[in-house]
């Protein structure tokens, strides 16, 4: 079954048009489920991105996400998105995990994922046994205020161990979390080198590779053709298309 | 899926700098391009992107000895610096010896303006040769180049004033996004310029967005291969929702277009 780890949808409003677009999509590449976190209006370039939402924000953007999960229960699963900035967070966590049924917590840059404001959201999602998508990406552009980087996450996964990370987007950055045995690598970027998926196996291992797409801002073709393209063999594409999701998060399916 | 095959407007063989590639050989290449049903393909030099002006001559007469016993299936574009040397006969003898089907400018990458005499004698010859000019708009996202190689992309102004001045030449420009393509269509005049497809990784079914934006007439099937995993762009074909002509068009017929417009 493939699984794709790392999604948006465009909430507030959502469109049922859109959403069926996307499953529509997602079928042709036999994608099963698709790990949803709403970021808002504006979830992709060139849409205005809302880098630091309010907690209000965040639980409108949940509850929306919601609707969805209700319409497409055997399609969409939900991250829980929250802003570790405001003291609310823990409790957004709680709805979505048991109000909601959601699988984590989405975090992208509310705060450093190493900032202690987080720390009450980690220990949370370790006590439900959920992981974390974690946003990160090593430019030499800059980056956005409170933007993650590998080593944040790594601080964090050493600080502890017992959460399981999903570092996002950052596939070059393999060597700066391999001492990391809680740190999953999602493949959900548009860069596509030849041979990247095979470096990152080839020093982390196959199992803590997961298949993201960042759909609907990236194509769906552009991050599950790096695992189709590679020179795995077809158990290892397995793993990594779903299966090694599944583990994490303790379901048979 | 739908089945295709295809005719690539954009491979590469040699190295890169940064990145230690896999298949950037002859076998390797033919690999891929077996792999992903690529029966022909405009083939560039991937070291004449940081070579040095004195060399750009060597790794073109490399490409040439490299491809020259598969003359239908890998058809070189050559790397031309307009300001460096005299141009116009070198592409004669290029022509001439080495069966160039197109020239290849990396403006960013060579440090040039657009807007020289030489490079608007480049233009004008390569219309009267009805050879095609492949304008490499950005090559690697920004955000990921190498920290003492940060190559901004052209900009759009400077672009599409260059390629509305000659408008009987034909472009093929690569590495743009899908709002940069839309930015420059919405500057340009020119009917022969196609946008090549191997950078457009983004949003949600982009291939169906960029032939909205700029036609299925304009836009040319390319991998990047072996610098990019070629299954990112052939799936977004093969998983389209455009017709089958549509995507015919794309990987292949107007590829065949630009070849057949060539003088031999």
């Amino acid at each position: 079954m493939i699984i794709d780890v790392h999604t948006h949808l465009l909430t507030n409003p959502f469109s049922v048009k859109e959403v069926e677009e996307v499953l529509d999509g997602a079928d042709r590449f036999g994608i099963k489920k698709l790990c949803v976190a709403s970021l808002g209006p504006g979830c992709y370039y060139p849409t205005k991105l809302i880098h630091e939402p309010t907690q209000e924000q965040c639980a409108s953007f949940n509850a929306d996400l919601f609707e969805i999960m209700k319409l497409y229960p055997d399609r969409i699963w939900g991250w829980a998105y929250i802003n570790p900035a405001y003291p609310g967070a823990v409790d957004e966590v709680k709805r979505g995990i048991e109000e909601y049924g959601m699988i984590g917590v989405k975090m992208w840059t509310g705060t450093k994922c190493n900032d202690p404001r987080f720390f009450p959201v980690v220990e949370e999602a370790i006590k439900y046994g959920v992981p974390i998508l974690q946003h990160t990406w090593d430019k030499v552009t800059g980056y956005f205020p409170n933007e993650s980087r590998s080593f944040d996450v790594a601080d964090l996964a050493e600080k502890y161990p017992e959460v399981k990370i999903v570092m996002a987007h950052n596939e070059r950055a393999v060597l700066k979390v391999k001492h990391c045995p809680n740190v999953f690598m999602d493949t959900a970027s548009p860069i596509a080198e030849l041979g990247m998926i095979e470096k990152a196996v080839d020093h982390i291992g196959v199992d803590r590779l997961v298949f993201g797409s960042d759909c609907i801002g990236v194509d769906f073709a552009s991050t599950i053709g790096k695992i189709i393209g590679s020179d795995l063999p077809e158990d290892d594409k397995s793993k990594i298309l779903g299966e090694n999701f599944l583990r994490i998060l303790g379901r048979d399916q | 899926m739908t089945k295709l095959t295809y005719f690539d407007s954009n491979i590469f063989i040699g190295n890169w700098p940064f990145h230690q590639l896999r298949y950037n050989n002859l076998e390797g290449i033919f690999h891929l391009m077996e792999r992903v049903n690529i029966e022909k393909a405009f083939i560039s030099s991937l070291d004449s992107v940081f070579c040095i002006d004195r060399d750009i001559p060597d790794v073109n007469h490399k490409l040439f000895k490299t491809v020259k016993e598969y003359p239908e299936k890998l058809l070189p574009f050559y790397t031309i610096n307009p300001n460096v040397f005299n141009s116009r006969e070198y592409v004669e003898m290029l022509v001439n010896n080495c069966n160039l089907h197109g020239i290849r400018l990396y403006p960013t990458y060579h440090d040039y303006s657009l807007h020289t005499t030489e490079v608007d004698g480049i233009a004008e010859h390569a219309s009267e040769l009805n050879v095609p000019i492949f304008i490499t708009f950005r090559f690697e996202d920004e955000r990921v180049h190498h920290p003492v190689a940060k190559v901004p992309p052209l900009i759009i102004e400077e672009l599409s004033k260059f390629l509305n001045n000659h408008p009987e030449t034909t472009f093929i420009i690569g590495g743009m996004r899908i709002t940069d393509a839309e930015e420059l269509l919405n500057q340009l005049t020119h009917q022969k310029v196609f946008f090549e497809l191997s950078f457009v990784q983004t949003p949600f079914r982009s291939l169906e967005l960029l032939v909205e934006k700029v036609g299925v007439d304009r836009v040319l099937f390319g991998t990047g291969l072996p610098y990019w995993y070629p299954e990112c762009t052939t799936l977004k074909l093969e998983t389209s929702i455009l017709p089958y002509d549509d995507l015919q068009k794309i990987a292949k017929d107007n590829f065949q277009k630009i070849i057949d417009q060539r003088v031999r």
